[in-house]
């Protein structure tokens, strides 16, 4: 791919453009596919409760994923151990976590406009889409990550699902490439 | 006027965990690139490009930063942000 460019002109505002290799928009566009899957079935898979029914207000799980890649894109909101984990961490999940899975669908969504089936190679981005570009690229790079076992699991405990998969060179090949793409669109935005 | 003693009661009562303010804390993590790290924290908690790259040094180095502090709601509104940003956040009672 060719490195992100900020396309500036006097009388409309910053646009931001690559190209990619005609491989690099199909891997990508799988990708995010996978992912957005991924985060589809898990918001559908939340518990009905009747209480959240009657009152309207939306409960999701109580329980972090038990796929270690879900697990890394949606992380528990207290440490376990501490003093108030007991309840109080699972009550956060469940108020917060659909939330966060739309909003980073809403962010999948952007990337697979640009790079899906009815995209192309030539890859054009105003302000507010490069934000989401960059956020989703990153939950791609996460979740292959993690999915693989390279995110450690060290720093906070409580991973406690399935094993990952070790790694192999093209998903170590293609988290590095997600990464320069995200890198130079970084770059390209904060000049 | 009130004793010492009585001062150092009122202090004790003020005190009590309910009052403690709460910690939004950023842990390090190998996948996520400093340049995303430090532009989260510009964006999303609007620090300032110094200050935000101060914190991004402090979780690559510390393992860890406290990025913001204050009542349950917005620390846990913090959070939530910062998940949705893809970074590893969790919260705390100070203290």
């Amino acid at each position: 791919m060719q490195a992100w460019r900020r396309k500036k002109g006097l009388m409309r505002a910053a646009r931001y453009q690559t190209v990619l290799e005609p491989l690099e928009r199909e891997v990508l566009g799988n990708l995010v596919a996978t992912v957005s899957e991924a985060i589809i079935q898990r918001a559908q898979s939340a518990p009905k409760d009747e209480l959240a029914e009657f009152t309207g207000i939306p409960s999701g799980h109580k329980e972090a994923p038990q796929d270690p890649a879900m697990a890394r894109l949606l992380p528990d909101f207290e440490r376990e151990g501490d003093e108030e984990y007991e309840g109080d961490n699972s009550l956060l999940r469940s108020l917060h976590e659909n939330d966060i899975c739309r909003a980073k669908l809403q962010n999948l969504q952007v990337l697979a406009e640009k790079v899906g089936p009815d995209g192309g190679v030539n890859i054009t981005l105003s302000e507010e889409e490069a934000r989401a570009f960059i956020a989703g690229l990153n939950d791609l790079r996460l979740y292959l990550a993690a999915s693989v076992g390279a995110a450690g699991g060290d720093a906070v405990e409580g991973f406690e699902g399935q094993a990952p998969a070790p790694a192999d060179e093209e998903t170590t090949a293609l988290i590095e490439w997600l990464g320069y793409n995200q890198d130079s669109l970084l770059t390209a935005m904060m000049d | 006027m009130a004793s010492p003693e009585l001062d150092e009661a009122v202090e004790v009562d003020v005190a009590t965990a309910e009052n403690l303010p709460w910690m939004c804390i950023v842990w390090d993590d190998p996948v996520n690139l400093m340049s995303y790290v430090t532009y989260v924290f510009q964006t999303v908690l609007g620090y300032d490009r110094k200050r935000a790259t101060e914190l991004m040094m402090q979780v690559h180095t510390e393992g860890k930063a406290v990025v913001s502090t204050g009542e349950k709601d917005k620390v846990e509104g913090d959070v939530k942000k910062l998940h949705t940003a893809g970074l590893w956040a969790t919260m705390q009672q100070a203290g």
